[in-house]
């Protein structure tokens, strides 16, 4: 009962996060121009992804639903530190003015996104807690 | 779906409640073709380190960031 509550918690803040990013999403032409505006709007909406995907993780380790200290916790915990040092680093080359840099780190930090989302889809009941087979 | 399923959605939610104002603000201003600040983006750097400050304390035990 535990996990599947969490997993909910999971999905309701996974999927609310990804419609109203996908509703202020600025228009494809608009993005294409590289503009610094763009980029920072870009950037902002990666670090409220990122930081409402963390909070409905919390709210699954509170829950249990995914074990402090076991693999698939640590593996959430290498990817975030991931997303957070390209986060960061999109908004030095941003305020650099190095908008090439911060576009590419902005991109990483979306791809490392993605990849928690198998994390989010494991089936209740998989959760180890020890070390690998 | 029962109370506790409901509770967990409303405790959800609730967390998520400055994410979706500051998304909100964000759309609208995109939609008025206003220009995003350097104030935004502080405050949405500001509220993803504190979320990850808190999950990564969750997931280990430590509020350390990552290590450069």
């Amino acid at each position: 009962m535990m996990l599947c509550k969490g997993r909910i918690s999971v999905i309701v803040s996974f999927s609310l996060a990804l419609a109203l990013l996908a509703s202020c999403a600025m228009p494809a032409g608009q993005q294409e121009g590289g503009e610094g505006v763009d980029l920072r709007t870009r950037l902002i909406a990666a670090n409220l992804l990122a930081g409402s995907l963390a909070e409905g993780l919390n709210s699954a380790i509170r829950l249990n639903a995914v074990v402090p200290g076991s693999q698939r916790a640590q593996l959430i915990k290498e990817t975030l530190d991931a997303v957070e040092r390209s986060l960061d680093g999109a908004g030095m080359a941003l305020r650099a003015g190095l908008p090439q840099m911060a576009t590419r780190q902005i991109s990483a930090a979306e791809l490392q996104l993605d990849g928690l989302e198998p994390l989010l889809q494991s089936p209740a009941g998989t959760e180890t807690t020890g070390d690998a087979p | 779906m029962n109370a506790a399923t409901v509770a967990v959605i409303v405790q959800s939610v609730a967390a998520l409640a400055p994410y979706l104002a500051q998304l909100g603000v964000l759309a609208a201003k995109a939609k008025a073709g206003e220009a995003v600040t350097e104030s935004d983006l502080r405050l949405a750097e500001e509220a993803r380190r504190h979320a990850f400050a808190a999950l990564r304390e969750s997931v280990t035990g430590s509020v350390t960031g990552p290590a450069f």
